[in-house]
């Protein structure tokens, strides 16, 4: 697995909320995640059902980047830099 | 349609595309999308969206996702990795993607060729309307679906206009074989369009993506003028045949494109800006 084919949806898991209006499709977001969990850029854990229940809501699944990912991302966003090197940095991971 | 009619059609297809996968497997995707639904609707709800525009939205997060759906399905069983190379992504979806562009580039090479030597006369009795049949029609569709493929296989590398072009140009194409044949012409144009912005992406070499867009020029330049100078043609053999080798470029460019990605898609540098 290259990081850079999923480098935008890391970059969401990292920068908080989504504008409605970029979300990714649920099979292309829900394959990515499953993928950048198995290869070890991600870890993630499932919230207590009773929290979930209390606010009467589904339970969420939450991810985190792991060392792993943080140091994938990082590389997959110098090389991006490199490569465009007139593209500001914050756009060049949007 | 209401967002929670559009809902439960995700719930429905969730429920179809784990069937069969252990329990534990199936509750977690399940709640996985039960929560971003709710999630979705409920900020809809709190940014006074209309309900139409969400439902709309739904529908198209669930249509666009179906290949990955069915990719991640199949990775259920446990693909051998030894028989994948690293810097592949071989997903279902590229593969069909991949057949459908060998199949409609096939039938875009094949189909000039009985044109050049019957004229009109080869779709009537005494030609080869079957022929003519598999390689324009089927052959138009394949294309519009390895359009389709590669616009919903890559559409976090590719900006929304050139998603844009490529769908209409996949739409109009298919539907031009029932009469209007003129919207073959968007077929051209969005392919050349889509397939650059791919190797613009990485995903497709810059060379691949560049000799596309410089067949489909030559495929639209050589039908202009072959309708601008159709008394010249007519009834003559070697014009026709010397016309429709300039045809046949665009045709082998697909095939060429779908034996590059028979064994998943090459993995891009960087993904494009634009929306996902």
């Amino acid at each position: 697995l290259t990081i850079g084919r999923y480098l935008p949806i890391l970059s969401r898991c990292d920068a908080g909320p989504v504008p409605s209006s970029r979300l990714t499709s649920y099979g292309t977001l829900y394959k990515a995640l499953t993928r950048l969990e198995r290869e070890g850029y991600l870890a993630s854990r499932w919230e207590d059902p009773l929290t979930a229940a209390a606010e009467a809501r589904p339970r969420r699944k939450f991810y985190r980047l792991t060392l792993e990912g943080e140091g994938a991302l990082s590389e997959a966003r110098a090389a991006d830099r490199d490569r465009l090197p007139d593209r500001p940095a914050a756009a060049a991971v949007r | 349609m209401s967002a929670e009619r559009s809902a439960r059609w995700v719930r429905r297809w969730v429920a179809v595309y784990t069937r069969g996968l252990p329990a534990e497997v199936r509750r977690d995707r399940r709640d996985e999308i039960e929560d971003d639904l709710w999630a979705q609707m409920h900020e809809g709800e709190t940014s006074g969206r209309t309900d139409r525009s969400l439902a709309g939205e739904i529908v198209t997060r669930l249509l666009f996702g179906i290949p990955a759906d069915i990719s991640w399905r199949v990775e259920q069983r446990g693909p051998d990795p030894k028989r994948v190379p690293p810097d592949l992504d071989p997903t279902l979806g590229i593969r069909f993607t991949a057949l459908f562009a060998v199949l409609g580039g096939v039938g875009w090479v094949v189909w000039p060729i009985p044109q050049a030597v019957y004229g009109d006369a080869g779709w009537s009795e005494g030609g080869v309307p079957w022929l003519l049949f598999i390689s324009v029609v089927l052959g138009t569709w394949a294309l519009a679906a390895a359009m389709l493929g590669l616009v919903i296989g890559f559409q976090e590398w590719i900006r929304g206009g050139a998603a844009f072009i490529g769908v209409l140009g996949a739409t109009v194409g298919a539907y031009s074989v029932f009469g209007l044949f003129g919207g073959i012409v968007a077929l051209l144009v969005g392919s050349a369009v889509l397939v650059w912005e791919l190797g613009r992406a990485g995903v497709l070499s810059v060379r691949q993506s560049r000799a596309h867009a410089a067949t489909a020029v030559i495929w639209v330049v050589t039908i202009v003028l072959i309708f601008a100078n159709i008394a010249t043609f007519n009834g003559n053999a070697i014009g026709a045949a010397l016309a429709a080798l300039f045809l046949l470029p665009y045709g082998f460019s697909w095939i060429a494109i779908g034996w590059s990605l028979r064994r998943g898609a090459p993995m891009p540098e960087s993904p494009a800006e634009g929306p996902s």
